[in-house]
């Protein structure tokens, strides 16, 4: 198969979907990203998928198999995320394969990028062979050179996401923020394959976003966001949860970025793994698959910088956050913390939601008003 | 001699409450009437019907301030102009804060939902919404009265006079319905059945939203089921203290949200956006499209008063939301060019 003839699809993930491009246009490939969640893609997949599978890969199945709908003439390489362990993510790349297969098509391959698991002797050899599975033969330096860019350009993308999230709540004319963070990751997308550049054209938008006019602030209420990789970092999953907060006058965060996300698990797995453990210590000391660990951890750890609450969002029937969402019960009584957990599925009304998190938004702010007032007493008593 | 009033409209799922409420934040009126299928002719019934009341008692009446809740919120907000809306379990809290200044927890269980609140020293610390299922709220109820044929105001009758409560699984409603008919048809009685049921649905509840929380009293307990006298002693039983039913209990959340609003317009010392009660013979009409100008396929919804668009909501991008802010501009716009002319 001659490379130039292979189209490569990759899962959406919120904004960082132009790295992942850039990644495989370097290598020269052709790329087609999957349309964002909605009603067409869920339908696909839920009615395609095992009742009881988790909601991600519904939503994945769904995109993938629109994509190849859409393009019979085309030779596909699905790119899957993969991982070890004891949850149903370890599944996703074989069952792909099967059921897009009995759906009929045959225009694609599926491949998979997972980490480096010890033993290092067998692991190392297996990323490799798996790292060309995934690019085709290429020059080492192609492949690093567009990994570079890529990586570049997934960090000026997460830039600009909390840059924005930190200026909606702040800016004067609302909205404004929102479209020139628009254009900025229309502009990165299109960056030339130059470190320079990207990082000329990222500095310009924070200026052009740090101008726009807004009132600094640091009395706002402050929210941190857990739960699943896939729900959390794609806008279009979890209904725009950042946004929406970051509208209702609330500083907002996110735990898990591509960024921070890739380089625990790939790269500083072993550090990571020690920190949570030390993090999580009487609470939850293994690993319970997906990203369990990390919810718990990241409770504690927004607790101890000072946040007002954190909202864990999980695809519903998910085995590691629903034993986690039991687990944080315990946590955010311990630490006084208050957590919300919300399960997203195939429903797109957003009333129950929204009322969730309006709730959870005025109970923080009656909650931070009460601190301060009992500051306020104790100093008088002074 | 005119009457100021504050009016709450608390849109539920199965039924709607509006509420009058005078300076001293007491409901002069309250009207509990079934949402049916169109919630816009249910609110105008509901107007007209309080304003009918209210005004052969008072006389004239002036509404100073409007607030709206409930998951129908937003659009009776468009539709009455209202000047807050604010979602339920602000309001419930709220109002029961009001009616019993020392409670630490509320129990509220409506149609489609149910919410444990938790309370301390006054302010809202804790809550918690049942996630999936419907089991054991108000809609379920209703549907078990229908079938066995008692009336679901007796159902509270029917469980403090059984004698041998039945065990049913709460878990669902489809376990639950399969073990009542069993149960049934083993020749349990009607009374053991129901008692049984409020038991379950109580222990779901505690289950399903109060795990691994402290319950401390007093205990309030509010919402269309709170009217079932036998689930309210199921939930003493289950809690060991005595739980107070507010004498409003049907009518909590509509209050809550009106002398919110209230407290809002005292506040900000602004007009309220009230339409008067014009709005009740107005024609209101609602669409919904799906936005076919990107990928994310947007469900929009619009709302048309006499022809005219006056809410667009369900967009991501804004692309239709802001038809009507910009719709909005330049009518401010055109407003201030004329004024500015006239000085000249």
């Amino acid at each position: 198969m001659s490379r130039k003839k292979i189209t490569y699809t990759v899962p959406r993930m919120g904004y960082t979907y132009a790295a992942f491009e850039s990644f495989f246009k370097i290598l020269g490939y052709d790329v087609i990203i999957p349309e964002p969640t909605n009603t067409e893609t869920i339908k696909e997949g839920v009615s395609n998928s095992p009742e009881y599978m988790c909601f991600p890969f519904k939503i994945l199945l769904g995109q993938f198999e629109r994509v190849l709908e859409k393009n019979p003439d085309r030779y596909f390489k699905v790119v899957s995320l993969e991982s070890y362990g004891p949850c149903r993510f370890g599944y996703y790349s074989p069952l792909y394969y099967k059921i897009l297969r009995d759906k009929g098509f045959t225009n694609f391959e599926i491949v998979n990028i997972e980490g480096i698991y010890p033993p290092l002797y067998k692991g190392i050899p297996r990323f490799f062979k798996k790292l060309v599975k995934l690019t085709g033969w290429h020059a080492p330096w192609t492949v690093v050179k567009a990994f570079v860019i890529a990586g570049w350009k997934v960090y000026a993308l997460e830039q600009l996401e909390k840059k924005l999230y930190h200026l909606i709540p702040r800016e004067k004319v609302t909205g404004s923020t929102e479209k020139i963070f628009n254009a900025a990751v229309e502009r990165i997308r299109h960056a030339p394959n130059k470190v320079k550049a990207i990082k000329k054209i990222l500095n310009e938008e924070l200026e052009k976003m740090e101008n726009n006019p807004h009132v600094e602030r640091d009395d706002l209420p402050k929210i941190g966001l857990v739960g699943e990789a896939y729900i959390l970092m794609d806008y279009s999953n979890n209904l725009d949860i950042e946004k929406k907060l970051a509208y209702m006058g609330v500083d907002v965060d996110r735990s898990l970025r591509v960024t921070n996300w890739t380089l625990d698990r790939l790269i500083k797995a072993k550090s990571h793994k020690a920190h949570m453990l030390e993090v999580n210590k009487g609470y939850l000391d293994f690993f319970i698959g997906g990203d369990g660990q990390e919810s718990i951890m990241n409770t504690i750890l927004y607790k101890k910088a000072g946040y007002d609450g954190v909202i864990q969002a999980q695809p519903f029937g998910c085995l590691p956050e629903t034993a986690a969402k039991e687990i944080l019960t315990k946590v955010s009584e311990d630490y006084d913390i208050p957590v919300l957990s919300l399960a997203f599925d195939e429903q797109t009304g957003e009333a129950g939601f929204v009322t969730r998190l309006e709730a959870f938004v005025d109970m923080i702010k009656s909650r931070r008003q009460m601190k301060e007032e009992k500051k306020e007493s104790v100093t008088v008593e002074n | 001699m005119s009457k100021t009033v504050a009016l709450g409209i608390d849109i539920g799922s199965v039924t709607t409450k509006v509420v009058f409420i005078d300076e001293n934040d007491e409901i002069i009126e309250g009207l509990y009437i079934r949402t049916k299928g169109n919630p816009i002719d249910t609110i105008k019934a509901g107007m007209i019907e309080a304003y009918n009341v209210i005004s052969s008692k008072y006389g004239d009446i002036e509404v100073m301030a409007v607030g709206t809740t409930g998951s129908g919120r937003q659009l009776a907000g468009v539709v009455v102009g209202a000047d807050i809306i604010k979602n339920e379990i602000s309001a419930h809290a709220y109002a029961a804060i009001h009616e019993v200044p020392d409670v630490s927890t509320i129990f509220e269980i409506g149609g489609q939902d149910s919410k444990i609140i938790f309370i301390r020293n006054g302010a809202v610390t804790d809550f918690a919404m049942n996630t999936v299922c419907a089991a054991g709220t108000g809609s379920f109820l209703d549907h078990q009265a229908e079938r066995i044929g008692i009336g679901i105001e007796k159902f509270g009758e029917y469980a403090l006079r059984a004698t041998n409560p039945v065990r049913i699984a709460g878990r669902c409603t489809v376990f639950a319905e399969s073990d009542m008919i069993h149960k049934q048809q083993m020749g349990a009685t009607p009374e053991d059945i129901i008692a049984g049921l409020a038991e379950s649905l109580v222990r779901n509840y505690l289950n399903n939203l109060a795990r691994g929380k402290e319950l401390l009293p007093k205990f309030v307990f509010q919402g269309g089921v709170s009217e079932n006298i036998g689930i309210v002693k199921a939930f003493e039983n289950a809690v060991g203290a005595e739980v107070i039913v507010p004498k409003n209990n049907k009518l909590m959340g509509a209050w809550g949200v009106a002398m919110l609003a209230k407290r809002e317009i005292e506040i900000t010392g602004q007009k309220t956006n009230f339409k008067g009660f014009k709005v009740t013979e107005l024609e209101h009409k609602t669409r919904v499209f799906y936005c076919d100008g990107c990928a994310n396929n947007c469900e929009v919804y619009e709302v048309i008063e006499n022809g005219e668009t006056i809410a667009y909501w369900g967009d991501r991008c804004g692309k239709w939301s802001n038809r009507l802010t910009s719709k909005v501009r330049r009518t401010e716009r055109a407003d201030r060019r004329e004024e500015i002319n006239s000085e000249k």
